[in-house]
């Protein structure tokens, strides 16, 4: 991925607001980190996905990129809670498997496979703007 | 004879000759007393004989008919024997009848148990052969998941090195601080990485034991240096030793397992206690925490493959510590709060 390619990736993207929620520390702070670098705003970040709705409510992002194998409150108990709470949340699942595509079919707006690619991620804003 | 007395004095030739043949007579007639008497005499003796020959006789004829009784009771003692002889044979003879079925019937029932026992035999075989299907099955299963959640478990740190290569790429002049902070990053995942590679090989390959004698303090001693102490952490180690047949390298890897779960039970803050107890034929060891104790759910599923309840675990360390004290013929068992971990090992394996 180069620079050239995050300037044009992500004019139009300036005011998105976005939540992360990941377990895993070092993925959730340097996925937040690129986030920022590409102007999309990090609002809040939580570990489990029982914070992930506690965040979903309190700041309504515009994106959530949630991961889904995660201790106690999974992905799958967030895309839940999160949809019975707003059915257009768009969430955008990070994750490490291909399994959940089988499990959750179009109650979450895209699957992104890590190692997060972020050209990945903007194509993936791009559509779900686009068809919304 | 008559005598006639008017002739007596009348001596005559005729008188003469008379009383020549008197004379003669009388003497004939004394002679024939004589032989009378003796006669009498014989015969008296002779009676007297025979009585004593019929007595003889008729004490032959008792003893004859005792004899004979007593040969009839012989005959009759014959006979009866003769009877319970031929009962006897009979008997025999049925014996052996019932002697000949009870033979056939051994023989069938020795032929049952010959089918009963290759019957078993071929089930035995059968359990076992279906076992190893099972257990291959459920080692097969385990694997499946395993491959799935290590590509999982990998791609989390994969992430972590691709995402902070794009930062640091993006970001040309950087802080040293900040950079110290990405490559420190880098050194974790990297970590991560081979640690959940080592943990599913472990996992995945089961070593032959190498036993040999050796002190339980010596082993716990090596388990505590490969483990980096927090300061905050206090490790009371057993006073007394035993010595036991183990593999030691194996047991250092369950023990080093345990501590290290009991230190990040407390937070890398408070105690971990450990004790050894000599119990006879085998020995038992105990690890302590102060930790806030594990929950009923987590405590039934905690030697299970697979199961965790940390962020970056494998969920395989006390499933590989299971494998290796039962390798051993011993126990691992938990109970909370507090967290007692306890290994019961053989002391002669």
């Amino acid at each position: 991925m180069s620079t050239d390619d995050q300037m044009s990736t992500n004019t139009g993207h300036a005011e998105i607001r976005a939540i992360v929620v990941d377990d895993d520390a070092d993925v959730r702070e340097i996925f937040i980190e690129l986030l920022q670098m590409n102007d999309i705003k990090v609002v809040a970040n939580g570990i489990n996905g029982k914070e992930a709705v506690e965040l979903y409510k309190m700041h309504h992002p515009d994106f959530v990129f949630l991961d889904y194998l995660m201790p106690e409150y999974d992905g799958l108990y967030a895309i839940e809670q999160i949809r019975e709470f707003d059915p257009n949340g768009k969430i955008i699942l990070v994750s490490g498997s291909h399994f959940e595509r089988n499990v959750l079919g179009d109650t979450v707006k895209a699957i992104i496979k890590k190692p997060i690619e972020i050209s990945e991620i903007f194509k993936a804003i791009n559509r779900i703007t686009l068809t919304t | 004879m008559t005598l006639q007395p008017k002739e007596l004095g009348i001596k005559s030739s005729d008188e003469w000759m008379v009383s020549n043949e008197l004379k003669e007579l009388d003497a004939a007639e004394s002679e024939l007393v004589e032989k009378e008497k003796h006669l009498t005499m014989l015969t008296n003796e002779s009676f007297s004989k025979m009585k004593e020959v019929s007595k003889i006789n008729r004490d032959l004829q008792n003893r004859i008919k005792s004899l004979q009784e007593l040969s009839a009771s012989l005959n009759r003692k014959n006979d009866e024997l003769k009877m319970a002889n031929k009962e006897l044979e009979r008997k025999t003879i049925l014996n052996d009848q019932v002697s000949l079925e009870l033979k056939e019937k051994l023989e069938r029932v020795t032929q049952k148990e010959k089918e009963l026992s290759m019957q078993r035999d071929f089930l035995t075989r059968r359990l076992d052969e279906t076992t190893q299907d099972l257990v291959k099955a459920e080692k097969f299963a385990i694997i499946g998941e395993l491959s799935a959640r290590l590509a999982h478990d990998l791609r989390n740190p994969l992430s972590v090195i691709k995402n902070t290569m794009d930062v640091m790429s993006a970001k040309q002049n950087m802080k040293i601080e900040e950079r110290l902070q990405h490559i420190a990053r880098f050194k974790r995942a990297v970590q991560r990485m081979s640690h959940q590679i080592d943990d599913v090989l472990d996992f995945v390959k089961k070593t032959e034991m190498m036993l040999h004698q050796v002190s339980l303090r010596s082993i716990i001693d090596s388990a505590i240096n490969v483990i980096l102490i927090p300061p905050n952490v206090k490790i009371f180690l057993p006073s007394n030793d035993v010595s036991i047949m183990c593999d030691s390298r194996k047991l250092e890897a369950v023990f080093s397992n345990v501590i290290l779960n009991a230190i990040q039970a407390i937070n890398d803050n408070g105690e971990v206690k450990i004790r050894v107890m000599d119990i006879g034929t085998h020995v038992k060891i105990e690890f302590e925490d102060t930790g806030s104790g594990i929950s009923v759910t987590a405590m039934q599923k905690i030697f299970d493959p697979l199961f965790t309840t940390k962020q970056t675990g494998t969920g395989l360390g006390l499933s590989i510590c299971k494998n290796i004290v039962e390798q051993h013929g011993g126990t691992i068992t938990v109970k909370s709060p507090p967290t007692i971990f306890t290994i019961t090992l053989p002391k002669n394996m």
